[in-house]
């Protein structure tokens, strides 16, 4: 399991155009082939990490300090032509699977394959066989190849979410990035869509994120769990070593003064 | 309690305001326009003296209609596919979610509604002069006006998107094309082709009358039977327009709900509609002679003309004012004795108030006023009260009416049941629960809906001028003649800024009054 580090992030501070600060001095190295949880409530800030990987966060205009590594390269550092580049390796899956409802299942997942196959054949939807193969093999491993050519608005969330992460698996990427896969989905199938994204990470070794704001959850699924509060990171430990109760209430409890901050990653630094 | 009174006052402060400030701009205009009721009183049965020489209607001059009805159409057609064909990168850029880049996106949206102010009846006849006379100048008119109205309707609902898929594909590592293919695409099309289709009814209404200004079609023909006082012809043509209009609008309405209600389209039905639209445009294209010698003289001519209408004749801005004033003043006097008579029609169409069986008669009478275009109207008026500002005024009226009902009854038909229940509880007389429990919901919708259709009226009105129903039409389609164009370029400037400034105001206005 524990590999070489394939991401590493220093003194990462984000600031919204609004002014608001959503990250402030994270530090943190995920390994290859390491299935990371990034606990918190909603707000704390872990969209703006996860986006941040990938550079979506731009988009919003926010201002990004620090250093991401992932692999040899400087994801702050890079142009936007090569930031592209690099997302083709990246899969992500979003909270609201982010779907085109009208277009097909197999015509979504196959978006996964526009990086490879190019932006001329894309356009002209001229995909090759091997896309397509990849295409329906990645759906074959969320379970639904069966609905390959189904229209995506008329399938459940939570075969929605399992189209996401098709979509995802089809980049072929060397790491997936998951915001929130399930919370919008009922408990039951909320366990199956997280059973699958273990299930890839475990098979296939591809390096995984997700987001989630359920503790349960992220005590049942993740290797390691890293807990971000009010735009800090406040803890970052393997699950074993995690004791429930000072998890659950380093997330959900009263607002920590800065006495108390201090006294959280002081207990941090020792362990 | 003091500042609740303060506010009923100052909100009934507002309404009183509105009310004289309309009644002025109406006895303003009418002064002016030298338009009256009792003129119309008294010359009321020259119209219905029309009506009945046009009866029975000439049923032998069929088999020469078919021939400028087929004109016609593929005008119409032409003119849709290539106005959408453009409009589809239009749309993109005039998109706030695809287009990004400040720089682009403002310059796009200004040169849009720009284009967007010009009717496509000024649009022919720049083109007839450019292009000469036939069907070949209507469609480049009826293309870039189509493109306008399609690309703002499509941008309009672009801004609702699911920006969700966006976002995902942009992860992927798209390019930005590839990007917007995928995620931009399908969620538009369905309300693309839908809009395509409504603006092809329009363009059937439009290609009907751009003969007046000798862009073909069958509206030669009536202004011809009309010249003749052949008024049994007329009619004859004026129903072959009635039912081809009717018929059109059927069949594209059900092609657009389908479209609009989102549910899955089968193979089946997209490849008849692809089918019947390569059909339809394959017989435009037969239909029409397109002689690329015309079309290169043409670009020719076009060249020189806008290279002097981009000189503006500034000498004649007396003339332009006066004219477009007259313009807006027919288009005032227009909306507000639709916005009056269109009033009760809100209420006795609307199937919520009425019953049923009866309120869908009483819509016949809306639905087929607002079969025929302004020019048609026009022309049927000036042959019946002779020309001038009074056919102009009774035109844009008449034709209102029939529009302003329509969103009237609408706005009746979406209104809250609560209220009107809570009064009946109470036992109030339907007067009352009329008053105090549908009015106070209705009145500032149909206030904005007037305002929204007096922006209409005052493209409508520019247009009216060249069949003779006053305002600065005529002064345009003179000075086309004469081959001035440096005044063509003033006037269409002053109809250009006008008209924008209007639509402006208007929106602002609406906004005001539909959040109180």
């Amino acid at each position: 399991m524990s590999g070489q580090n394939l991401l590493q992030i220093e003194d990462l501070s984000v600031t919204y155009p609004s002014g608001v600060r959503a990250l402030e001095d994270v530090s943190l190295s995920v390994r290859e082939g390491e299935f990371v949880v990034i606990a918190g409530v909603s707000g704390a800030g872990k969209s703006t990490l996860l986006r941040c990987i990938n550079r979506l966060v731009e988009f919003t205009g926010a201002d990004i300090e620090g250093r991401i590594r992932f692999g040899s390269q400087d994801i702050l550092q890079l142009s936007s032509r090569r930031m592209r580049k690099l997302r083709a390796e990246i899969g992500m899956i979003f909270q609201e699977f982010n779907l085109v409802k009208r277009s097909s299942v197999l015509r979504n997942v196959l978006a996964g394959r526009i990086p490879k196959v190019g932006t001329l054949r894309a356009l002209l939807g001229r995909f090759r066989p091997q896309d397509v193969e990849i295409a329906l093999a990645s759906l074959d491993r969320v379970g639904i190849q069966a609905k390959a050519d189904q229209r995506a608005d008329k399938l459940s969330g939570g075969q929605m979410q399992r189209v996401g992460i098709a979509r995802a698996l089809a980049q072929e990427p060397r790491i997936i990035l998951a915001d929130e896969p399930v919370a919008s989905l009922d408990p039951i199938t909320a366990r199956i869509v997280m059973e699958h994204l273990k299930q890839i990470n475990v098979e296939s070794g591809i390096t995984t994120i997700v987001n989630l704001h359920d503790t349960v959850l992220a005590q049942a699924f993740g290797d390691r769990i890293i807990g971000i509060r009010d735009a800090r990171l406040i803890f970052d430990e393997p699950v074993d070593q995690l004791d429930e109760a000072t998890f659950e209430e380093a997330i959900y409890g009263a607002s920590l003064s800065a006495h108390e901050h201090r006294q959280v990653s002081e207990r941090r630094q020792t362990t | 309690m003091g500042s609740v009174s303060l506010q009923m006052l100052k909100r009934r402060v507002t309404w009183i305001a509105i009310l004289v400030a309309l009644v002025w701009a109406y006895l303003y205009s009418a002064q002016q326009l030298e338009f009256s009721f009792s003129e119309l009183f008294q010359k009321g049965h020259r119209f219905f003296n029309l009506l009945s020489r046009m009866w029975p209607p000439r049923m032998e001059i069929l088999p020469q209609i078919w021939e400028p009805l087929f004109e016609t159409i593929q005008m119409a057609v032409l003119g849709t596919a290539l106005g959408a064909l453009l409009a589809l990168p239009a749309v993109m850029l005039t998109s706030r979610t695809v287009t990004r880049t400040s720089w682009i996106y403002y310059p796009a949206r200004f040169v849009m509604s720009l284009l967007r102010s010009i009717p496509a009846e000024l649009y022919a006849i720049l083109f007839v002069a450019a292009l000469g006379i036939g069907p070949l100048p209507g469609i480049p008119a009826l293309t870039i006006f189509s493109a306008a109205i399609i690309t703002k309707l499509t941008s309009e609902s672009a801004e609702n998107i699911d920006t969700g898929p966006i976002e995902a594909l942009e992860a992927t590592g798209a390019r930005r094309p590839a990007v917007v293919t995928f995620s931009v695409l399908p969620q538009i099309m369905p309300l693309f082709l839908s809009y395509s289709l409504y603006m092809f009814e329009l363009n059937i209404r439009i290609a009907s009358i751009l003969a007046v200004v000798g862009a073909g079609g069958i509206g030669q023909n009536l202004v011809t039977a009309l010249d003749w006082f052949d008024y049994p012809a007329a009619m004859t043509i004026l129903i072959v327009i009635f039912v081809c209009v009717f018929a059109i609008d059927m069949i594209s309405s059900r092609f657009r709900e389908s479209f609009v209600e989102g549910q899955e389209l089968g193979p089946v039905f997209t490849w008849s509609f692809t089918i019947a639209s390569a059909a339809a445009i394959v017989w435009a294209l037969s239909g029409v002679d397109i002689d690329m010698q015309r079309v290169t003289d043409g670009l020719n001519i076009l060249g020189g003309m806008f290279t002097q209408m981009f000189r503006p004749a500034w000498g004649e801005i007396g003339t332009a004012a006066a004219k477009m004033g007259e313009s807006i003043q027919i288009a005032l006097l227009g909306t507000t004795i639709a916005m009056v008579l269109a009033f009760p029609f809100g209420f006795l169409c609307a199937r919520n108030l009425i019953p049923r069986p009866l309120a869908y008669g009483i819509r016949q009478g809306p639905n087929i006023i607002r079969t025929f275009s302004e020019i048609i109207l026009a022309i049927f008026l000036i042959a019946a009260f002779g020309p001038g500002p009074f056919a102009g005024v009774l035109t844009i009226g008449i034709h209102s009416i029939g529009m302003l009902s329509r969103l009237n009854y609408e706005v009746v038909e979406t209104i809250d049941r609560g209220p009107l229940e809570a009064l009946s509880s109470l036992g109030s007389a339907g007067v009352v629960r009329f008053r105090y429990a549908v009015l106070p919901q209705v009145l500032p919708e149909f206030l904005a809906m007037a305002i929204y259709r007096f922006e209409i009226n005052v493209r409508a009105a520019t247009v009216l001028g060249i069949v003779g129903a006053g305002g600065i039409g005529k002064v345009i389609l003179d000075a086309v003649k004469l081959g001035r164009w440096s005044e063509v370029g003033l006037y269409l400037l002053v109809v250009v800024v006008t008209v924008m400034v209007i639509d402006f105001l208007s929106a602002v206005i609406r906004r005001k009054i539909i959040e109180g």
